[in-house]
């Protein structure tokens, strides 16, 4: 190869020169890596974990040694980290750099980008705080969405943007969460908690008393793989215990459930099958049974509780509909037998039964009834707060049941501002509209400023925003009806996300700043978000790809562009809050629980507690109602509520009712058009959306390159789609394609899609058909009901055909594509 | 140097290559592209034009340059070309990395990566670029290719050896990818494609 060189002079040598720039290679000293690579140990999600760190990469990952069950997901833990999808640079809509507030909003979604340097990126991000808060006030900021962040105690996104934000000045919050909005809401009226969040009965009570578990559509060992904070996988030995028991006969499992669940399945157990979304009727017929056969426990019923009269009263007829809520009456709804319905109420009532409530449930149009019926159907039966007996709405999650060691765990970065600080611009001026939304409406929020809606007790006026913050948050996975959120977003002037993969939503936005994953940063966590086991310590196994940042860098940054960046960081380095962390925790836990002190917790990884006291639920109440009061108005289990009541809502009353859904499969409103239930529950191969843009491993589950939809043969046959197909979904709202998987466990009229799946629509046109099967494309978007206002997203119809012609390449992943041109 | 002006400058294939490794990874300047709109790149083309045909590709490429004039904002458009094409997309764009084209795992530093390290580490070099980026990204690559044409050395790979194992083997399949991203200015894929005859070209010198 020759290597002819000729000489250029003057201005074209110049020229040339300006062109060539500095070599991109530097001398480096040859770095000591060891060939075999280092085993480090970290916590996730996902669980906790050793990664083989070698030549600065992450070569394995592999679950830690003592980690009874863990999940395959960690297979996708390295397409995370090296996922073609990463945000590499700071990145501002090449539109909206130009013109701000002016900017042609039309094409969010399919726009094009630019790269700009962290300095820039971080003088926008201020200087649009800026102009927002001095020209629209409080009112014009919505920085309340949230959802599940990557895990680590000090780097949790969200702590660190309502805390830099809020330095800045103030703005318009949420209430509630998307998983469980209604349930959370309702049960403090009637048991004085939200339970979805509360510890529960140990599982080896449970599985030493309990003659009937009932797992009401709930999916344990799909859901139990990952957790709020660093998993522990304690409580699925569990699961084998009670299928060991199950195939002894000593208890009975019944998944009550329109489809055959991965648990029930697991645990061999019974199924017993109700249509979509009529689980209130089928609970009305028990209590109907209960109460006739006088197999309901009346002295639990006169001594904890208030308002069954009014209840039973409804029940037997005797309200305005004045119908009985007769097995008979309920069959035609729920589609299970009469005399199975009274089969069923006896098996509740012959022995301890413990009930298991799944969060899907709560998830639809008047999703807080089946919850408040779940309580009291546990009351009639007479067994809250005994061993083994009662209501749980939480086993399915984060390890909810594993005894709890009692030991402290450590705090968080601080959420707010430090005592006796005020923001910068601290106006309080909301220009008479609210400044906290129920998270569920706050795209209704964006479409329609100054509108009212009742929310559980309160009026709240929807705020003229201007500007939104998202990190650490993809609200085009978790909420529902994407074309209407793409029209909400279009009246957003500005639109910051932060993450660390180019989620639907950062493609929607205006400026993107690139998080690293938590795999790139210094953290612990807690290991066991309800059994506390231990204190993981989360070291960096690789510095942060590209030139993404932590977000405690990034909003040190911002916080600097005003002058609180000290306030912001308390003068403390990562290290030096992650010291100051484990050493308060250290200090709370002196006497009781043993700790290394940092340096030996940082070397060895982990810090175990001994294991805990088993624990009953509700027991301290069901010894003393007085004493232990529940957080109920009354104190005691409300069956009717007499403050709802008086909210006086027509789709959430004094106590819990049918009420028919705006559309319902088998024989409901709309099935005539749209005759299929859409089920969106939790993935079982991801974490809500996190892990989509994991290739290989999503590779394992996709179909075509599709999402799956699940879908009876019956349903497959009668639409001539095989195994394997590429299918269209579709209804009013929208339209989206998925891959077929064709499958015994699901009934005719039934399928599912996991939420989750990256939006890839084809264009920004509004209807534009998702390429990837996200299924809040065709989801129903209105509040549960008054009182929650929770998202409904499991009361959604559609119809499947099979996909004819060449289907448009998946979009979903990697960033914005440009499709207009 | 006088008044900031090199006076001299030897260019053939090292530097062409390395020329090309800056296009693809930072965006063009506003000082490069006045340097460009007053014909900066041709010695660059003239040289690649010694190795191969390339005068169609030659005269769109400088036919893209002088449509710069006709773009309202052509820093920005063509930044925001650079951007759908190598920092954007996944399959459908063109992120420049030996790893996505090769490998199948649909993961970035990959194999390719780690080949690229260890012949940096190997000759006592490591990445200077302020990126992060993975050193299979392309202009890593012909800045390798640059210091093999630059310091030929007996026993050490050859320029060519060097493109028949790092770079040809993907470059088609990424320049394939690149042709489908739309653009606003031509100036990104026609020199991806006079890249790709004169890689080529010089993988047979």
């Amino acid at each position: 190869m020759t290597t002819r060189r000729n000489v250029l002079k003057g201005l074209v040598a110049g020229g040339a020169a300006t062109l060539m720039g500095q070599s991109l290679f530097a001398k480096a000293a040859q770095a000591a890596t060891s060939s075999q690579g280092t085993w480090h140990v970290t916590g996730s999600h996902w669980g906790a974990i050793r990664a083989l760190v070698k030549g600065g990469k992450v070569t394995d990952v592999q679950p830690l040694e003592d980690d009874p069950y863990p999940t395959d997901m960690i297979k996708g833990i390295k397409g995370i980290i090296y996922s073609p999808s990463r945000i590499k640079y700071p990145m501002a809509r090449a539109d909206w750099l130009d013109n701000r507030e002016n900017a042609d909003r039309t094409t969010r979604g399919d726009n094009r980008y630019v790269r700009i340097t962290w300095d820039e990126a971080l003088d926008l991000f201020y200087e649009e705080l800026e102009r927002v808060q001095t020209t629209h006030g409080p009112s014009g900021l919505f920085a309340g969405a949230t959802g599940w962040r990557q895990t680590g105690l000090f780097h949790t996104c969200i702590n660190h943007m309502n805390r830099a934000v809020s330095m800045h000045g103030n703005y318009v919050r949420k209430v509630g969460d998307y998983s469980t909005g209604a349930g959370q809401t309702i049960l403090p009226y009637v048991i004085g908690s939200t339970e979805v969040y509360a510890q529960g009965t140990s599982w080896p009570v449970i599985l030493e008393n309990a003659d009937t578990v009932v797992l009401w559509a709930s999916d344990p060992l799909k859901n139990l793989q990952v957790g709020w904070t660093c998993e522990t996988h304690e409580s699925l030995p569990y699961l084998d215990e009670l299928r060991d028991k199950v195939a002894a006969g000593e208890i009975r499992v019944i998944s009550v459930d329109p489809v055959r669940s991965k648990t029930q399945k697991h645990l061999n157990s019974e199924h017993l099958y109700v249509n979509p979304m009529t689980d209130v009727a089928f609970m009305l017929a028990i209590a109907h049974t209960l109460y006739t056969e006088d197999l309901h426990d009346k002295e639990f019923l006169d001594i904890y509780s208030l308002g069954f009269d009014q209840f039973i009263s409804y029940v037997m007829g005797e309200g305005e509909d004045a119908t009985v809520k007769t097995p008979e009456w309920a069959a035609e709804i729920c589609g299970v037998p009469a005399e199975e319905i009274r089969s069923f109420a006896r098996l509740l009532a012959s022995g301890r039964t413990q009930f298991l409530f799944g969060w899907s449930l709560q998830r639809q149009q008047h999703g807080e009834q089946p919850y408040w019926m779940g309580t009291i159907l546990a009351s009639m039966l007479g067994q809250i707060g005994l061993p083994g007996g009662g209501v749980s709405y939480s086993h399915h999650y984060s390890g909810v049941g594993v005894p709890q060691t009692g030991a402290n765990m450590p705090g968080a970065f601080p959420l707010n501002l430090d005592l006796g600080k005020t923001p910068k611009h601290d106006l309080h001026n909301y220009k008479g509209a609210s400044n906290v939304i129920p998270v569920a409406r706050w795209v209704d929020m964006l479409l329609n400023p100054g509108d009212k809606i009742q929310y559980n007790g309160h009026e709240v006026t929807y705020p003229d925003v201007r500007m939104a913050v998202f990190t650490g948050c993809n609200p085009f996975h978790h909420h529902q009806d994407r074309n209407k959120m793409r029209k909400a977003f279009r009246q957003l002037e500005t639109v910051v996300a932060i993450d660390f993969a180019w989620t639907a939503t950062c493609r929607h936005a205006d400026l993107v700043l690139p998080a690293c994953t938590q795999f790139e940063r210094n953290d612990m966590d807690t290991y066991g978000a309800y059994s506390n086991t231990g204190v993981v310590a989360m070291r960096k196994l690789v510095d942060p790809l590209y030139q993404s940042k932590t977000d405690y860098e990034i909003f040190t940054g911002l916080t600097d562009r005003f002058g609180r960046a000290e306030e912001y960081t308390r003068g403390m380095t990562e290290m030096q809050w992650l010291r100051q962390m484990y050493d308060t925790t250290k200090a709370a836990n002196d006497g009781r629980f043993e700790m290394p002190d940092f340096d030996q917790f940082w070397e060895d990884g982990m810090v175990r507690f001994q294991r805990g006291e088993n624990w009953v639920r509700h027991a301290a109440f069901r010894e003393d109602p007085e004493i232990n009061a529940l957080g109920t108005p009354s104190g005691f289990i409300e069956i009717s509520s007499r403050t709802i009541e008086k909210f006086g809502y027509d789709d959430c009353g004094a106590h819990p009712k049918w009420m028919e859904k705006a559309e319902r499969s088998h024989g409901g409103p709309n099935s005539d058009r749209f005759p299929i239930w859409l089920q969106s529950c939790h993935p079982d191969q991801r974490l809500h959306s996190q892990m989509c843009e994991s290739d290989e491993y999503r590779a394992t589950y996709a179909v075509q390159g599709r999402e799956p939809v699940y879908i009876s043969p019956e349903d497959a046959a009668n639409r001539g789609i095989n195994d394997g197909d590429i299918v269209r979904v579709f209804n009013d709202r929208g339209q989206l394609l998925a891959g077929a998987r064709v499958s015994e466990d699901y009934p005719q009229g039934v399928v599912r899609i996991h939420e989750g799946a990256w939006y890839g629509p084809v264009d920004a046109s509004i209807g534009a058909l998702d390429t990837y099967g996200d299924p809040n494309t065709v989801t129903m978007d209105v509040g549960a009901s008054k009182l929650s206002q929770a998202t409904s997203a499991n009361t959604c119809l559609v119809e499947i055909e099979k996909f004819e012609g060449v289907a448009p390449p998946v979009t979903s992943f990697g960033g914005p594509i440009e499709e207009s041109l | 140097m006088k008044d900031g002006i090199e006076d001299e400058i030897a260019l053939g294939h090292p530097e062409v290559c390395r020329w090309l490794a800056q296009l693809f990874l930072f965006e063009v300047t506003a000082d490069q592209m006045a340097a460009y709109q007053s014909g900066a790149a041709e010695p660059f083309l003239d040289c690649m034009a010694s190795v191969c045909e390339i005068t169609e590709g030659r005269a769109a490429f400088e036919a893209a340059i002088v449509g710069w004039g006709d773009l309202e904002t052509p820093l920005r458009t063509v930044a925001a070309d650079y951007a759908a094409l190598f920092l954007l997309g996944e399959k459908a764009n063109a992120q420049p990395y030996a790893s996505l084209f090769s490998e199948g795992t649909g993961q970035v530093f990959g194999a390719a990566h780690d080949r690229m390290v260890a012949r940096l580490s190997s000759q006592g070099l490591g990445l200077s670029a302020p990126t992060n980026e993975p050193a299979d990204h392309i202009s890593f690559l012909l800045e390798y290719l640059s210091v093999l044409l630059g310091s030929p050395k007996s026993g050490q790979e050859t320029p060519a050896d060097f493109l028949n194992a790092e770079i040809l083997p993907w470059f088609d399949r990424w320049a394939q990818a690149a042709s489908r991203v739309p653009v606003r200015s031509r100036f990104y894929p026609e020199l991806i494609s006079l890249s790709q005859r004169y890689l080529a070209a010089l993988a047979k010198e």
